[in-house]
């Protein structure tokens, strides 16, 4: 991983991406509220 | 998914962002076997989140991607259908409390994936710089 990227705050449109969950929709940021690891998938599948 | 439990120890959380329909959300966690493993499943198909976090889509896969796909079927392995943008690259994103990017990785190609061991070392990282009052370590 990179770590050149220490310290810059998460920009607001990927804390306000909505994104669908099982149970309805959210903006990412929902899921932000401490340590968090985001692993963005290539597809499902 | 194998180092998961050891982010989880760590404190991390851990967040899937796919792009494939809502639809198919629930038959990719039942077929990962997510349920019940702590771990938030969610999918963006506008891509905007994608776009947001920087990650890379390429308009032709490049001779990197081609050779990584000749190696994979050379060693037995076929590609399922694809769910969701063939193009998209994937990434990740370590976060901390604050809401601070501090370590993140962008594939470079299909077969370009972080290493587990890279991301569990940045989450321990982490915790130890939280543990010494947010002083780099």
């Amino acid at each position: 991983m990179d770590y050149d990227a220490r310290m810059m705050p998460v920009p607001a449109a990927l804390r306000n991406a909505l994104v669908h969950g099982v149970d309805g929709r959210h903006r990412l940021g929902d899921f932000l509220r401490g340590p968090t690891l985001v692993v963005f998938l290539r597809h499902f599948g | 998914m194998a180092r998961l439990p050891e982010l989880q120890r760590l404190g991390v959380a851990v967040v899937l962002v796919g792009n494939g329909p809502p639809a198919a959300l629930a038959a990719f966690v039942r077929d990962m076997a997510l349920a019940g493993r702590g771990v938030t499943v969610v999918t963006d198909p506008s891509l905007a989140a994608f776009e947001a976090a920087e990650l890379r889509r390429p308009r032709f896969p490049g001779l990197r991607a081609v050779g990584q796909a000749l190696r994979e079927l050379a060693a037995g392995y076929a590609p399922g259908r694809v769910v969701g943008d063939g193009r998209q690259l994937g990434g990740a994103l370590l976060i901390d409390d604050g809401g601070r990017i501090v370590a993140q990785y962008r594939s470079r190609s299909p077969g370009d994936l972080v290493d587990a061991s890279d991301i569990v070392h940045a989450a321990l990282a982490l915790l130890v710089e939280q543990r010494a009052g947010g002083r780099r370590v």
